[in-house]
């Protein structure tokens, strides 16, 4: 993985690393990358995916309302809060 | 070998004592808090304590009992929550920065099935963040000691809840297992944990690692407590539309079976493999206890693969889902915020500040793994060498009724040991994640200790929704070990001071 591959990883993750931090990382996920080669070796041709082993078929429930949190419990998780609502940095200039 | 340890009354014995009115669940929760005020110090299992909440709890319960009204499962049980499953009672941080004060605007449908039952919440549990970790020791807050030996690591993610049991404190605990994080802890710390079939316990307020991989279960000192927590916690949930619609049976009422006739396949790398002697050596004379009882022991030749794959496999699929489900940490709707010149860089800021170093490596190993150009080979081909570990299962439990083998290659290690090397840390869990990518149920009974007296565990593997036939053998094997629970030397420390006072 090269320097410009971790700033490009943590941009997307949206995650601040200082350059300490990045070099750290780098190394790290060098070693981790290096012992997954062995799936490399594994032939899949013409194997399907398995994204998830649960039951593959939905059951839609029945649409009914119920009382869900209050407003009150809902927002006193939130860093900052004006007139009952979220307040959340600019989106658009 | 060691007998029950006088600090423990197991689940069953403190409910049917509680319910006949012999023993006030008041007294129940008293002498909780009483053990966990002198184990907290030397294991840290904890994060929360309720001990208000738990004291209200038990005079409504007892005035049930007073009306005639007590019933329940678990009714007067004192049980402890991983601190990854939402409470509305008690914060819920995941053992995140994060999530630092978090208070939940509701119940993870577990813990509405706990209530339901009678129980009595005691506390919220130590994890690694998130469930990001082998060993307890990447909480935000602070490591949780094993019980049997405080210098050492009680496993993880779920080390809390198991620390919690092995000293004597709860008689019954809630995990949560992805790669191995109720299974793993269980070994380490000499008590029951049960990992069920994927699907079978509902997700809904657990708070998502690997959607795909997630599952919650109990902690126990014994099988029979660990199948009725199992058994109150399983069925279809219509808010969780990936849990499964079956409705499993009483698991306790099924525990009596023997061994005998029972084909149990075991795999070298599960066993023969394994290089830690101490453990071999309690893992072998295990199978022998079995094979005598009259079960057949079939070698699986052909499975390499699992071990070979598993890792690498299990790694990217998580940390790929991971990378999505943690994405919602964004410093808006919940825990704090850092604030930056414009809201890209807040969130950057945010993220970069709040998060630990295991969950920042996982976001950006599982971001890597689906990053456009990447994403064929790395998260694509896990998930088609995923659909080949499901296949190999499938054939070997044509040929076998269960699995059985090591649950952890290594015995409890010394805090601070692996915590800077990742790549020893994810081996840690090489036995337990294959079950983990297939969705089987899984348990780890104690099977004995090392020389230096740590617990090991022997792992249980049964193929989707045997989990009745998993506890059962379980249940057998812990009949013949004679070993209910292996509590440690502290739980039994903490029951004489008890006595004395």
């Amino acid at each position: 993985m090269d320097p410009g591959s971790i700033d490009a990883i943590a941009r997307l993750a949206r995650l601040d690393l200082d350059d300490d931090a990045k070099q750290r990382v780098q190394a790290e996920l060098d070693a981790i990358l290096e012992t997954f080669r062995t799936l490399a070796d594994v032939d899949v041709e013409g194997v399907p995916p398995l994204f998830h082993v649960g039951d593959p078929v939905g059951r839609p429930r029945e649409d009914e309302p119920f009382d869900g949190a209050s407003r009150d419990e809902i927002l006193r998780n939130a860093p900052a809060t004006r007139d009952g609502c979220y307040e959340v940095p600019r989106v658009l200039e | 070998m060691s007998g029950p340890s006088p600090a423990f009354r197991s689940a069953v014995a403190l409910r049917d004592d509680a319910l006949a009115g012999k023993l006030r669940v008041a007294e129940i929760v008293e002498e909780t808090l009483a053990r966990v005020a002198r184990t907290e110090p030397t294991i840290d299992a904890f994060l929360h304590v309720d001990a208000d909440g738990a004291r209200a709890r038990a005079e409504e319960l007892d005035r049930r009992v007073a009306a005639g009204e007590a019933s329940g499962r678990l009714f007067g049980v004192p049980i402890a929550v991983k601190d990854n499953i939402c409470t509305r009672s008690m914060p819920t941080t995941c053992g995140s920065r994060m999530l630092e004060g978090y208070l939940p605007p509701y119940d993870a449908h577990v813990v509405e099935r706990l209530l339901a039952e009678g129980a009595v919440l005691i506390g919220k549990t130590n994890c690694d963040e998130f469930g990001m970790g082998s060993s307890t020791e990447n909480s935000a807050f602070k490591p949780t000691r094993n019980p049997h030996d405080p210098t050492r690591v009680p496993g993880g993610s779920s080390g809390g809840s198991a620390a919690a049991v092995a000293a004597g404190v709860v008689p019954l605990a809630l995990g949560t297992d992805t790669g191995g994080s109720i299974r793993q802890p269980a070994s380490l710390c000499g008590v029951v944990g049960f990992k069920p079939t994927y699907g079978a316990v509902s997700r809904r307020g657990l708070v998502a690692f690997a959607s795909s991989l997630d599952q919650i279960g109990p902690f126990g000192a014994s099988v029979l407590d660990v199948a009725h927590l199992a058994s109150a916690l399983a069925g279809h949930d219509p808010h969780d539309s990936t849990s499964a619609a079956f409705e499993p049976p009483d698991y306790a009422s099924l525990l009596s079976r023997s061994v005998d006739g029972l084909r149990l396949g075991v795999h070298e790398d599960f066993l023969e493999k394994i290089k830690d002697a101490g453990v071999k050596e309690r893992l072998r004379a295990a199978v022998r206890q079995l094979r005598d009882a009259g079960a057949r022991i079939v070698r699986l030749d052909d499975l390499d693969f699992l071990t070979r794959v598993g890792i690498p496999t299990y790694y990217l699929v998580a940390t790929a889902e991971a990378s999505a489900n943690l994405a919602r940490y964004d410093g808006m709707r919940y825990g704090p915020r850092e604030e930056a010149a414009d809201l890209a860089a807040t969130y950057a800021r945010t993220r970069g500040a709040r998060f630990g170093d295991e969950v920042r490596r996982r976001i950006l190993l599982g971001t890597f793994a689906l990053r456009a150009g990447h994403k064929d080979a790395y998260y694509e081909r896990a998930c088609k060498v995923r659909r080949l570990v499901q296949r190999a299962f499938a054939a070997a439990f044509e040929r076998v009724d269960l699995m059985i083998g090591g649950t952890s290659p290594v015995a409890a290690f010394p805090l601070g040991r692996n915590v800077t090397d990742p790549v020893t840390m994810y081996r840690c869990d090489a036995l337990t994640v294959p079950a983990s990518l297939a969705g089987l149920p899984a348990a780890s009974v104690p099977c004995g200790r090392t020389a230096e007296g740590l617990p090991v565990g022997l792992q249980i593997l049964g193929p989707p929704r045997a989990d009745a036939e998993v506890l059962s053998c379980a249940s057998a094997f812990e009949q013949l070990s004679g070993r209910f629970g292996d509590l440690a030397p502290l739980a039994v420390e903490a029951a004489a001071e008890g006595d004395d006072a």
